[in-house]
């Protein structure tokens, strides 16, 4: 079994590499197609008309060379862990990705913890009670969830909790007037933790809330539904009618018994939305003023910064094949007959 | 199990009582970090001498050498210092900073400037002429943005250490006004110098100054950089060592917040002092709140319509008729009041604070003759042409909301129009290679000075993306154009300036239809909010009441 498993996560990560340098040529065939160009997005109108300027910028960043030259040097780069100067930000792409992805982990992270939470528990509880009063409000909930916009969420939350009530603190990850601490791993909930700095801790607790609702409310009305249903098929199942014809509980049968069987289906329903949530919500960031890789990849886009571009494109790709991987490692684990091969 | 349930009830209580006293507390001024227990060297919570600002900059690079995004000068302003210095929201008339003043040669291209000799940089170096001298060399070579600031000088010198001596290829009336730009922004030539920084003639490629300048100032401005991260926050610290007058602001916090809407609520809450990035939409919710002032100023970004001088791409739109009968069927009244207030018409390519700017009347409009020049053209029943727009906007007017006006006023002289709206990368490529038949674009100025809005004139930098080219019919204009340019004596330049006006007005294929204003909201507790659309806001200024 556990040989088993170690080849086939090696198998799955050697195809990784290959996935990510298909993603690479892809997005830069893309990038490049765009009818615009690096110098209009990057340079002044002044300067676009001096060819000077426009020489030396095309030279600076190698947009004189062939496309597939241009490639090549990326990808060489690419395979020594170099993922090239950003045009815009002129820092490396990596510790743009660095500074900026660590706000969107912590984010998707607090998001997934109210999508599963609350997403497994309405499931459970509209499935339990079908067709009664609790089901109808909670699959309610979970149709909001999947279909109301989150900008509009957004605004209205920070509106009422924010804005009116008081009880939450506005955009940002921590208050407008402290300076962002520096060091440590950009998850300023862990870096509190571990240095016991609980004033900051809880100030980032605070601030991580309202977003986490709000992008945690679309996800959990997807698991919500997917729960009920599943755990409606289950609970039609035979080993399940048997187990009631032996006395047992309903509280005991579903949470033991049921509950593990349709979770299976959930956790590819959770896992994509994890992926989806760490590839940045540009709405959701953008009125909590959070700076996270969404932000990165809007501004990176709109100014045709082809490394940066690059650069996210392979981060979300990457994230998409390690979560799956976890996904099915874990399909093992709730369910044994489930082999590796 | 009901006791569980309490319990369980009692302690979400108390968790989100714990975070929502957290909430309030960031309000107050945050004394929620404590000093050196945080991964952070520094995590000192903010003064009562704080002032944070709420904006949605464009900041791409601190290094002053490369900036022209439209904050730039905002940051360049607080943390270096230039020869000379825009000061409050004075436009035309840069005043002495390091310089004393300059003397200039007869033939208007040597200007010797005479330097203060008690400036010190925050590192402690004394500023000399040498770093002028290497600063700028840097910026020429660099062959970045700030070039066009650059670009007329032929030799620069420092034959003592407060004396700079520079030489113009060509005598330039705007040179003053380039100085006081970021371009000229003096570095410690050493400090950067010893982190990669190069006046080389390779600097182009070679110099690495920028990501040192990018996380430090090396300037002698009124402020220090203390932190910058990249769409997040930009936080200035007062230089003690200062040698001019400032605010007794002790720490700016610029927090980058995207949306007008939350800057608003935040500002209303008290969690920033300036809310910046709003416009005449949104300034409504903030009117009448106590405690809150609402200040205005004149941007110098002025939104025009393109129409292409070459039949072979402008169709109809190249014929001079349909181009007057445009500019007579719009509705400029209505326009202003879609801007808001504070909006002015610039009768053509020189706004409001500019040498000799003019204004059209808000009656311009007369749907009669632009019918009768549409006849006259040989377009009596009209036509359609394809207006481009971009997904952009100007101080939160949309394009596409200028284009939709456009449409509706164009209806009634038989010009369908039909809006294309592109993403503003496409467009300006389009507009760059002179594609475009008919195009709302906007200008703004890189510097402060009529010469910037001559790149209007036919065969210059716009007027041929226009494919407007020079004639016999727009000699004068070239003539006018060239006598602005080195005219030391400001009577005769605003003479000219007039004159050009007038006669582009009714003959040039642009429409220009606004000078948009710019209004933003501050907290009641500072004073000195000056803004002028050079650094957007003097930070130095600032003070708290």
């Amino acid at each position: 079994m556990c040989a088993n498993l170690l080849r086939y996560i090696a198998r799955r990560l050697a195809l990784m590499i290959a996935l990510l340098i298909g993603v690479s040529v892809m997005v830069f065939l893309i990038s490049h197609l765009v009818p615009s160009s690096p110098e209009a997005a990057n340079l002044s109108q002044t300067a676009l008309s001096d060819p000077v300027v426009v020489e030396a910028f095309r030279e600076k960043w190698g947009l004189d060379k062939p496309l597939y030259v241009q490639y090549f040097i990326y990808l060489g780069n690419l395979l020594r862990g170099d993922m090239g100067t950003s045009i815009r930000t002129g820092q490396p792409v990596l510790s743009d990705l660095m500074q900026y992805y660590p706000a969107t982990i912590e984010l998707s992270i607090f998001a997934m913890v109210v999508a599963i939470v609350l997403g497994i528990l309405f499931g459970v509880l509209s499935a339990v009670f079908r067709n009664k009063p609790v089901d109808q409000v909670l699959r309610g909930v979970s149709v909001s969830g999947v279909s109301i916009p989150s900008f509009w969420f957004s605004l209205l939350v920070l509106y009422v909790f924010f804005y009116k009530l008081g009880w939450f603190p506005g955009p940002g990850r921590l208050g407008s007037r402290i300076p962002i601490p520096t060091g440590g791993t950009g998850l300023y909930i862990l870096d509190a933790i571990v240095s016991g700095n609980f004033a900051l801790f809880k100030d980032a607790l605070a601030h991580i809330i309202l977003p986490a609702l709000v992008l945690g409310f679309f996800t959990m009305g997807l698991i919500t539904r997917q729960t009920r249903s599943n755990l409606l098929e289950v609970m039609s199942m035979d080993y399940i009618r048997t187990a009631r014809a032996k006395g047992m509980s309903e509280k005991r049968l579903v949470v033991k018994h049921a509950l593990n069987n349709a979770l299976i289906p959930v956790i590819t329903v959770a896992g994509m939305g994890f992926c989806n949530l760490l590839g940045g919500m540009v709405f959701v960031e953008k009125i909590f003023a959070w700076p996270g890789i969404g932000q990165y990849a809007y501004l990176s886009a709109t100014t045709l910064d082809f490394p940066a571009i690059c650069g996210v494109s392979l981060l979300i790709a990457f994230n998409y094949v390690i979560i799956n991987l976890i996904i099915d490692i874990l399909y093992g684990i709730i369910d044994p007959r489930i082999r590796y091969q | 199990m009901k006791k569980r349930f309490l319990g369980i009830l009692l302690a979400a209580a108390m968790v989100v009582g714990t975070l929502t006293g957290c909430g309030g507390g960031s309000n107050q001024g945050g004394d929620t970090t404590k000093p050196g227990t945080t991964p952070t060297a520094d995590t000192g919570a903010a003064t009562d001498k704080t002032v944070v600002i709420g904006m949605a900059t464009d900041l791409k690079t601190l290094d002053p050498g490369y900036m022209y995004e439209v904050f730039g000068n905002m940051y360049a302003y607080a943390t270096y210092d230039m020869l000379y210095r825009i000061e409050g929201n004075d436009m035309s008339n840069p005043k002495p900073s390091v310089a004393t003043g300059y003397t200039l040669s007869d033939d208007a291209m040597t200007y010797t400037f005479k330097l203060r000799d008690d400036v010190t940089f925050s590192s402690g170096n004394k500023l000399t002429a040498k770093d002028v001298v290497w600063t700028i060399n840097r910026v020429r070579n660099l062959k970045s943005n700030t070039y066009a600031h650059v670009e007329g000088i032929s030799d620069i010198k420092a034959p003592d250490d407060t004396t700079v001596v520079i030489t113009l290829k060509a005598p330039d009336a705007s040179f003053i006004t380039k100085l006081a730009s970021n371009a000229y922004g003096i570095v410690d030539s050493e400090v950067v110098k010893a982190n990669g920084g190069t006046d080389a003639a390779d600097a182009a490629t070679t110099d690495k100054g920028r990501d040192y300048l990018d996380k430090n100032s090396a300037g002698s401005g009124p402020f220090i950089l203390e932190n910058w991260t990249s769409g997040v926050e930009l936080v200035l610290k007062k230089n003690p060592t200062y040698w001019g007058k400032s605010g007794n602001v002790e720490r700016v916090i610029i927090k980058e917040i995207p949306d007008a809407n939350t800057q608003i609520q935040m500002l209303e809450k008290g969690e920033i002092d300036v809310a910046f990035t709003l416009n005449s939409d949104n300034i409504g919710q903030l009117e009448g709140k106590e405690g809150i002032n609402i200040l205005r100023g004149q941007s110098a970004v002025c939104t025009f319509l393109l129409m292409n001088n070459d039949a072979a791409v402008g169709g109809p739109m190249a014929n001079p008729d349909v181009q007057q009968a445009v500019r007579y069927a719009l509705d400029y009244k209505g326009l202003k009041t879609l801007c808001g207030e504070g909006a002015s018409l610039p009768l053509s390519i020189v706004p409001q604070g500019f040498v000799g700017a003019l204004t059209r009347p808000d009656d311009y409009q007369n749907i009669e003759k632009a019918k009768e020049l549409m006849a006259k053209a040989g377009y009596a029943d009209g036509f359609t042409i394809k207006l481009t727009t971009a997904n952009y906007d100007t101080e939160g007017m949309t394009w596409t909301t200028i284009a939709q006006k456009v449409q509706s006023d164009l209806a009634a002289i038989g010009i369908k129009v039909e809006i294309e709206t592109s993403e503003i990368g496409v467009v300006i490529d389009q507009y760059r290679e002179a594609k475009v038949p008919f195009l709302v674009m906007h200008w703004s100025p890189d510097y402060y000075e009529i010469n910037n809005q001559l790149v209007f004139l036919p065969g210059d930098t716009v007027g041929a993306r226009a494919n407007w080219n020079k004639s016999d019919n727009t000699a004068k204009m070239t003539e006018l154009g060239n006598g602005i340019i080195g005219e030391a004596d400001n009577a005769v330049r605003q003479a000219k300036s007039e004159e050009l006006q007038k006669l582009m007005t009714e003959n040039s294929p642009y429409a220009f239809l606004l000078q948009h204003p710019k209004v933003f909201a501050a907290s009641s507790k500072l004073e000195n909010v000056v803004y002028n659309d050079l650094c957007k806001l003097q930070l130095s200024e600032l003070n708290i009441k």
